[in-house]
């Protein structure tokens, strides 16, 4: 009976070991990921893990594929930037894809009992991919708008564009959300997170010059009155030089 | 459920009665019973004897499927593939990176080679290629899954231009061409999924679709089957 009875605690040990493994199967081999890879990826990263499970990590050799699969600019460049793809179908991808990065923002939010983020630099990575992201879907985007009106004059048209450059302004004030709490970022993330304002802010500013940043600015010095770090300061009211250098040039021409 | 589990439990469920009479056998021959040993044997016997061709049947259908067969095609018959014509069955691989939006198409080239003259046909069998849903209605799909057998066509052209540029046109030589083809032609088709990601990069894939036209018009001179190698005087 000891025999029978130690099978059956096999095949049963067998069966619960498959089915309650913590199996993350994300297809890092697949050289891009689509709006489905991301569908899953975002859906176990964000509720797949267990409590005390470490999420993958940049400074994790073996996971950190994960990571910069997850944030890997060619995943949309690749439908995005191919001209041989309509306007139409590049406009809706690029829809479903800022569907998906809304959703990313939320797995590396986590912060530890003394109100730190767990994972400060993956938060800020997912947050440079979707800002980078964005300026590329408001471009399809605007220019679906201007393609497929009948009147690309229009008032309607011209409002929507506003629109949407006001959602990608809002997105670029809630990175800087981030920083309010600064203590809850290590050193070397409060780095990176000037990298991002020193990198995207100004991308964003080459690319729409006669914008109006008043929103962006107005971020930028409620911000400046909370953060302490020096280096964020100088980072921040750079950024505002930077504005306010656009505004002159504007009333100038 | 995980494909490996259910396998396991397969196997475990098949071989139930073995692990029982197992049992037995352990505790009967404490007493000196050998009676139990035999019917083992004999259990044994019979499993493996359902087993084995079992097995052999189940891997002959995922190779090519016999219930629903079609003889392969010729590259003349191009124009008339369709989904309907990816017959095969796929126990296994049931997706593409977990996509469903997947196809797969199986492709040869046949060679015949006479004292006179030499065959090379590029053909496609139908009941050994795979579409996971036959109602998918991918215009994309399809070519993409089409222009491999149009790379095999190529291929067999530029076997048959080979040939034809020979000056000894003896057995030997032309298995060397026919060998290096089927290298080169593996290489070509590896590299354009590669680069097309199955049809994924559209730019790519048109690049791809372009080149190979343009190729199989140059080589149109090969288009018969059939070279003649030595011609009469």
């Amino acid at each position: 009976m000891k025999i029978s009875k130690t099978l059956l605690l096999l095949t049963i040990t067998t069966i619960f070991y498959n089915c309650t493994g913590n199996n993350h199967n994300f297809p890092i081999e697949k050289q891009y990921w689509d709006i489905n890879d991301y569908d899953q990826a975002i859906l176990d990263l964000r509720f797949g893990y267990l409590d005390n499970e470490p999420k993958p990590t940049l400074d994790n050799p073996e996971k950190r594929i994960i990571v910069e699969k997850l944030i890997d600019k060619q995943n949309y460049k690749v439908i995005l930037d191919d001209s041989s793809i309509n306007l139409r179908e590049r406009n809706k991808f690029a829809h479903d894809f800022f569907d998906q990065w809304k959703d990313m923002t939320g797995i590396y939010e986590e912060k530890d009992e003394s109100g730190k983020y767990i994972y400060g630099k993956e938060l800020l990575a997912v947050w440079h991919f979707g800002l980078d992201f964005h300026m590329e879907y408001f471009t399809i985007g605007s220019n679906a708008i201007h393609t497929f009106s009948a009147n690309s004059n229009e008032d309607k048209v011209v409002k929507r564009i506003n629109k949407n450059m006001e959602e990608l302004f809002k997105n670029f004030s809630r990175y800087m959300d981030l920083i309010k709490d600064e203590d809850a970022f290590y050193e070397n993330e409060k780095e990176f997170f000037i990298q991002g304002i020193d990198t995207y802010f100004t991308k964003l500013i080459m690319q729409h010059p006669e914008a109006d940043y008043k929103r962006v600015e107005k971020k930028a010095n409620a911000v400046l009155k909370k953060v302490k770090s020096k280096e964020i300061r100088a980072s921040l009211k750079s950024l505002v030089e930077s504005i306010n250098f656009i505004k002159l040039k504007k009333t100038n021409a | 459920m995980n494909e490996n589990l259910i396998a396991a439990l397969i196997l475990l469920i098949y071989f139930s009665p073995i692990f029982y009479q197992l049992i037995i056998v352990i505790r009967e021959s404490k007493k000196g019973n050998k009676l139990p040993l035999k019917k083992l044997y004999q259990f044994l016997k019979i499993s493996m004897l359902i087993l084995i061709p079992s097995v052999v049947f189940f891997f002959i259908i995922s190779h090519t499927n016999y219930f629903n067969y079609q003889k392969p095609m010729k590259f003349s018959e191009y124009d008339k593939i369709t989904f309907d014509n990816f017959r095969g069955l796929n126990f296994f691989k049931k997706s593409l990176y977990g996509n469903t939006r997947f196809a797969y198409i199986v492709t040869s080239i046949d060679t015949n080679i006479d004292k006179d003259s030499v065959s090379i046909d590029a053909l496609f069998h139908p009941s050994r290629s795979f579409v996971y849903n036959k109602k998918t209605y991918s215009k994309d799909l399809l070519s993409h899954e089409k222009y491999h057998f149009k790379i095999t066509e190529l291929f067999v052209r530029k076997a048959k231009e080979r040939i034809s540029k020979l000056k000894t046109k003896n057995k030997s030589n032309i298995d060397y061409i026919l060998n290096s083809i089927e290298k080169e032609e593996s290489k070509y088709q590896q590299e354009y999924d590669y680069n097309t990601f199955h049809s994924y990069v559209h730019s790519e894939q048109k690049r791809y679709e372009r080149e190979i036209d343009s190729l199989l018009t140059l080589l149109n001179h090969f288009k018969k089957s059939k070279i003649t190698l030595h011609e009469k005087k």
